[in-house]
């Protein structure tokens, strides 16, 4: 292939991983937004998805999974949210934070406790295995299925989030909670469904990135660290930035795996330094108290 | 015998115990050496790094990097360099001290959450160096085969160690109990107070970064030796976790929580281990068990059970009063000579379309008691953070003793001798009462940056703090924490801490704001007492008290000066009254004409009966009693700081009620959160309208909108405006704007009773008219209670009336009864 193919091919790699990314990190930063919670355990969330795919898919196929297991991770976060992050509110942040820290390391914990520590191949489904080319660019179906699904995702999200009743409280709960409530709206609930459904689009990422990264316990930490960059690229609480951001770290970490492996992990931290250096508040963030 | 066990309980006698003890507990229960080694190196890491998170509370994810890099320098300098220990552990320290350094001057000008993100990615991209630069490193494998020639025993080593670390723990006391060491703990309660007593607090903060990581470094060096090699895990970000944890199992507030946090953690894992490989099962579950049910960690636990549950980050015992004529001398003189001490001129700023200060001039005196008054949105605070510097001034000129200091920074305006205290109580929390005024005293000692001399031992220093409480009447509380303290208290506590500036002109934001009576003396009696011997520029709303304490008075009115005299003269002015009672000269006259036929017996709609409300340790409401009756509009009007706003917030849920009880339609609302209250049909627009910035006009009105309440075109009907409106931004919209949509928004759910709290602040008059006529208009939709400062127009559109002061009401009746007497109107509203 040639080098234009090859970089091209990559490119389109980095889209998808970048539309993984931006998944991921929609959830965290909804979460953000809303809860003031900074969710180290969203990773878990996302290790959940591709392992409750893995142990369902038996039963109810890949399709069946893909609703399935996001759901479940969903009910577990909203369970989590309830009986954990409840009681600390109005607390110190810090408290959220360390919880949210320990859920992780123990929830990682029992996964490889449940499953076990070797990872855990999975085919993606059969009619998207195999090779498909365009022009130059050689891309998998699978990757093709990757990137229309998370686009159109993304595009519910943001139609939830912008013309719907329930995404209209999630944005008004973010800049000014005690004045949704004065308007007759029940916080705690509303909480309960923002920290599930954040979760559940980790957990959808989870289920979608099985076949590409192979189901391991250490894939958590694969998740969280990329949504934290993203995030943090982005701006706290910026949805075009989070798209924005995520598809430039995708790309950037799909290059330079290509072209200078070993440098491929520490890039994106680069990239984050630099940029939260020069712009503080990211590349789209506003300025809110509660970040600062 | 009580001096012995009283050594035995310092924090450095129980270290060294512990360290000697440890290399033979351990293998008595089955574990080695080497585990009690690891346990003092990690002791050493955990109280390095709570010097960032429970002195400085700066939460740093990223302590492995210096650990890590220490390691990594340490490993090559031993392998590479010096065959002997002692130069590579210092090699490892002063890479680490170098990174903090770097590290710490590129990121500590953010703050908070994104200060803490920066150091995570700083720890990943060690890590992913470490990971992947395998020539220098060893990549995954590591570095192997580090040798440590001078120490072939375990147990040699050990006591290495112990004393390297025990060296470090007595190092790191000392720093916690220095100038600088204090003072990072007034950073961690109140950074901007710290600021506002002239310490450059970037300085403070970096510094304890770089001790913090020299420290860990060290340890990290230390660790190498242990294990004889350095491996690219302990950079992990998993790992990096690892002292947060031990610092919280053991307590983040207590010297040496980290110490139990580590022996916990460490001999955990190790017993655990032998049984089960899922022993981080136990450890995460352990964390969030002691986030929920005890966030001091075992030391808090340990402080409970002994009925003592205090922060111990320095020992507790305040230092004794020195004997000796009072220092009052230090005091700087009053100048001399009869220019201004502070000129202020032609003074602008404003805040998108806000003007809040238009032309501003301002002479104080030498010696003079000056008080700036004003209704509601002034403009005074404003001012004072102008003067200050907490706000940058748009234009014009700040004169300080003839020079302009308008170019200099907070800390250098402080040094100079300008003095704040704040409207919101702004003390050190978490500190004793002694501390507090030490460490604001302490910012005048050329010893303020010492990381080493104790600073208790500072007599000066110590002396005026004992002395500034006497002056305020805090002796009786100083050994205890400031948060215990009353409100009035606490404010007393606050004008102890100016003071220790050694102002020569003080600056006093509302000192008797949420107090009681017999406070207001108590502060008003120091305040006179403080007159003599300072220039004082006072802002408050209690107007008896500031005519009789005032040598002269400015009048402030949406940015402007209106007035300035002796007191008697400003107050006789009629622009000074039209602006107090909310008359306008080119208003009109004729507001919304009242529907004359509210009925006299009507049910009443809501009751509040005896309410007693406040927040934290202030009462603000005194037995207030009020009733609105269906299809009124009733007034509640007031001077500022009176108690009407919370009073609105009592009725909606925001603020529960200390005694007393709420009805509304005869059921009890006293315990209701703010959301049933709404839909039980009490809306409110509050203060500032707080719309929703991020949504459109439209999603702001839908996102209230429920059955029952008012169609989008019935709020379009009463305000047109918005019509075409209705796809901007809120966040784009003027404050009359804003107000439409506030009102509109109150209107879309089913509202029997709706709350206004000062819907006219703020609009030129032309939108009062149009606002007002709206709010007119719903008569017979929904009751009103409306707080406002415009008293003429008010009472033209309500039918009742009732007037606070000093959170209790002084005055019930027809609202077209009072608007009649003026004389009545200005005892109770003006000044």
């Amino acid at each position: 292939m040639s080098e234009a193919a090859l970089l091209l091919s990559q490119v389109v790699n980095g889209l998808v991983l970048g539309f993984l990314y931006v998944l991921i990190a929609v959830g965290l930063s909804i979460i953000f937004g809303m809860l003031g919670v900074v969710n180290f355990a969203h990773g878990v969330f996302f290790a959940l998805g591709a392992y409750f795919a893995l142990s369902l898919r038996p039963q109810v196929g890949p399709a069946g999974v893909f609703v399935l297991a996001p759901l479940l991770v969903g009910l577990v976060g909203m369970a989590v949210e309830a009986t954990l992050l409840r009681p600390l509110y109005g607390k110190d942040p810090l408290l959220g934070l360390l919880l949210t820290f320990g859920l992780a390391l123990f929830v990682e914990e029992l996964i490889r406790t449940l499953w076990g520590t070797v990872g855990h191949p999975f085919d993606p489904p059969r009619p998207l295995s195999g090779f498909l080319q365009y022009g130059p660019i050689f891309v998998t179906r699978y990757r093709l299925a990757v990137l229309v699904v998370t686009v159109l995702l993304l595009s519910a999200i943001w139609l939830f989030l912008e013309k719907t009743p329930y995404g209209r409280i999630i944005r008004a709960g973010s800049r000014d909670p005690e004045m949704t409530s004065m308007l007759g709206i029940n916080l705690p609930r509303v909480f309960t469904a923002v920290f599930g459904l954040g979760t559940c689009l980790a957990g959808v990422a989870g289920v979608l990135a099985a076949p590409l990264w192979s189901v391991v316990p250490s894939m958590a930490e694969a998740a969280i660290m990329p949504a934290f960059v993203v995030v943090t690229i982005g701006g706290l609480g910026s949805f075009p930035g989070a798209i924005i951001s995520g598809l430039g770290v995708g790309v950037a970490v799909s290059l330079t795996i290509q072209f200078w492996p070993a440098a491929a992990g520490a890039v994106m931290y680069l990239l984050m330094a630099v940029v939260l250096l020069v712009r503080p508040r990211g590349l789209l963030g506003e300025r809110w108290e509660q970040f600062e | 015998m009580t001096r012995l066990r009283r050594a035995l309980a310092h924090p450095l006698a129980i270290v060294g115990l512990a360290f000697a003890l440890l290399p033979f507990g351990l293998p008595a229960i089955g574990s080695t050496v080497s585990l009690a080694t690891e346990i003092v190196i990690y002791a050493l890491y955990g109280i390095a790094y709570n010097l960032l998170l429970g002195y400085t509370g700066l939460v740093s994810f990223g302590p492995s990097a210096y650990f890590g890099v220490a390691g990594y320098a340490a490993g090559l300098a031993q392998l590479y360099l010096f065959r002997s220990v002692y130069p590579s552990i210092l090699a490892g320290t002063a890479a680490a001290a170098l990174t903090g350094l770097g590290i710490g001057l590129l990121i500590l000008r953010r703050r908070g959450l994104y200060f803490s993100l920066l150091t995570l990615a700083f720890t990943q991209l060690f890590f992913e160096i470490a990971f992947h630069w395998t020539d220098v490193t060893g990549g995954e494998n590591g570095l192997q085969g580090v040798t440590r020639p001078e120490f072939a025993s375990p147990l040699g080593f050990h006591f290495f160690c112990a004393a390297v670390v025990a060296g470090a723990v007595a190092i790191l006391w000392r720093v916690a109990h220095s100038p600088f060491g204090r003072v990072l703990q007034a950073i961690r309660d109140n950074e901007q107070r710290a600021r506002c007593l002239g310490y450059d607090t970037r300085r403070y903060k970096l510094l304890a970064f770089v001790l913090s990581s020299t420290f860990m470094g060290l340890a990290g060096s230390l660790l190498t030796f242990l294990i004889q090699g350095v491996y690219a895990d302990n950079l992990s970000w998993q790992h990096a976790g690892d002292p947060v944890m031990m610092t919280i199992l053991g307590g983040m507030h207590h010297f040496l929580g980290p110490l139990w946090g580590a022996g916990l953690f460490i001999l955990l894992s190790d017993q655990l281990s032998s049984y089960t490989e899922h022993w981080w099962l136990v450890f995460g579950a352990l964390l969030i068990a002691f986030v929920l049910l005890s966030p001091e960690g075992l030391s808090g636990i340990w402080a409970r059970l002994r009925g003592r549950p205090r922060w111990h980050l320095t020992r507790a015992e305040v230092p004794p009063r020195p004997v000796g004529p009072p220092r009052g001398g230090d005091r700087r003189p009053l100048p001399a000579g009869d220019g201004p001490v502070l000129a202020v001129r032609a003074l602008q700023k404003r805040f998108g379309s806000l003007v809040v200060a238009d032309g501003v001039d301002l002479d104080l005196r030498p010696g003079e008691l000056h008080s700036l008054i004003g209704p509601n949105g002034a403009g005074k605070t404003t001012f004072f953070n102008m003067l200050t510097g907490l706000v940058p001034a748009d234009s014009g000129q700040i004169l300080f003793k003839g020079r302009d200091i308008v170019p200099l920074a907070v800390h250098d305006r402080i040094d100079g001798g300008l003095a704040r205290s704040f409207q919101i109580v702004s003390v050190f929390r978490n500190l004793s009462v002694f501390e507090n005024v030490r460490v604001a005293v302490q910012a005048r000692s050329r010893y303020r940056r010492s990381p080493w001399r104790d600073a208790e031992a500072l007599g000066e220093v110590v002396g005026r703090a004992w002395d500034l409480l006497e002056t305020v009447g805090l002796e009786p509380r100083a050994a205890e924490e400031a948060a215990t303290l009353s409100h009035g208290e606490q404010r007393l506590l606050e004008i102890a801490i100016t003071l220790a500036t050694e102002p020569e002109v003080l600056l006093l934001d509302e000192p008797l704001a949420g107090l009681a009576d017999a406070e207001r003396e108590r502060i008003s009696a120091l305040v006179r007492h403080l007159a003599g011997r300072h220039t004082i520029l006072l802002i408050e709303h209690d107007i008896d008290r500031v005519l009789s304490l005032s040598d002269r008075i400015t009048v402030l009115h949406q940015g402007r000066v209106i007035a300035e005299g002796a007191p008697a003269d400003v107050v006789s002015q009629p622009q000074v009254i039209t602006a107090y009672l909310g008359r306008h000269a080119e208003a009109q006259p004729a507001g919304p004409a009242r529907a004359r036929a509210a009925p006299a017996a009507a049910t009443p709609l809501l009751r509040l009966d005896g309410i007693n409300a406040g927040y934290g340790g202030s009462r603000i409401l005194h037995d207030v009693s009020l009733e609105v009756r269906e299809g009124e509009i009733v007034a509640l009007l007031g001077r500022n700081g009176v108690g009407k706003t919370t009073t609105l917030r009592t009725i909606m849920g925001a603020l529960r009620p200390a005694s007393g009880s709420i009805a509304f339609r005869g059921a009890g609302l006293a315990r209701a959160t703010p959301d049933r209250v709404n839909r039980l049909g009490i809306s409110i627009v509050p203060e500032g309208r707080r719309i929703f910035p991020n949504l459109t006009v439209l999603d702001n009105l839908l996102l209230a909108a429920r059955p029952g309440g008012a169609r989008l075109d019935e709020v379009v009907e009463l305000f047109p405006r918005l019509r075409q409106l209705a796809a901007a931004r809120g966040e784009t919209l003027s404050g009359g704007e804003r107000q439409m949509l506030a009102i509109g928004r109150a209107l879309m759910a089913p509202t029997s009773l709706m709350l206004l709290d000062e819907p006219l602040e703020g609009l030129a008059p032309s939108v009062v008219a149009e606002v007002l006529e709206a709010i007119a208009r719903l008569r017979g939709r929904t009751s009103i209670l409306i707080v406002e400062q415009k008293v003429d127009l008010t009472l033209r559109l309500a039918d009742r009336a009732y007037a606070m002061v000093s959170g209790r009401v002084a005055y019930e009746g027809d609202a077209e009864a009072l608007r009649q007497d003026e004389g009545l109107q200005v005892r109770l509203l003006g000044v």
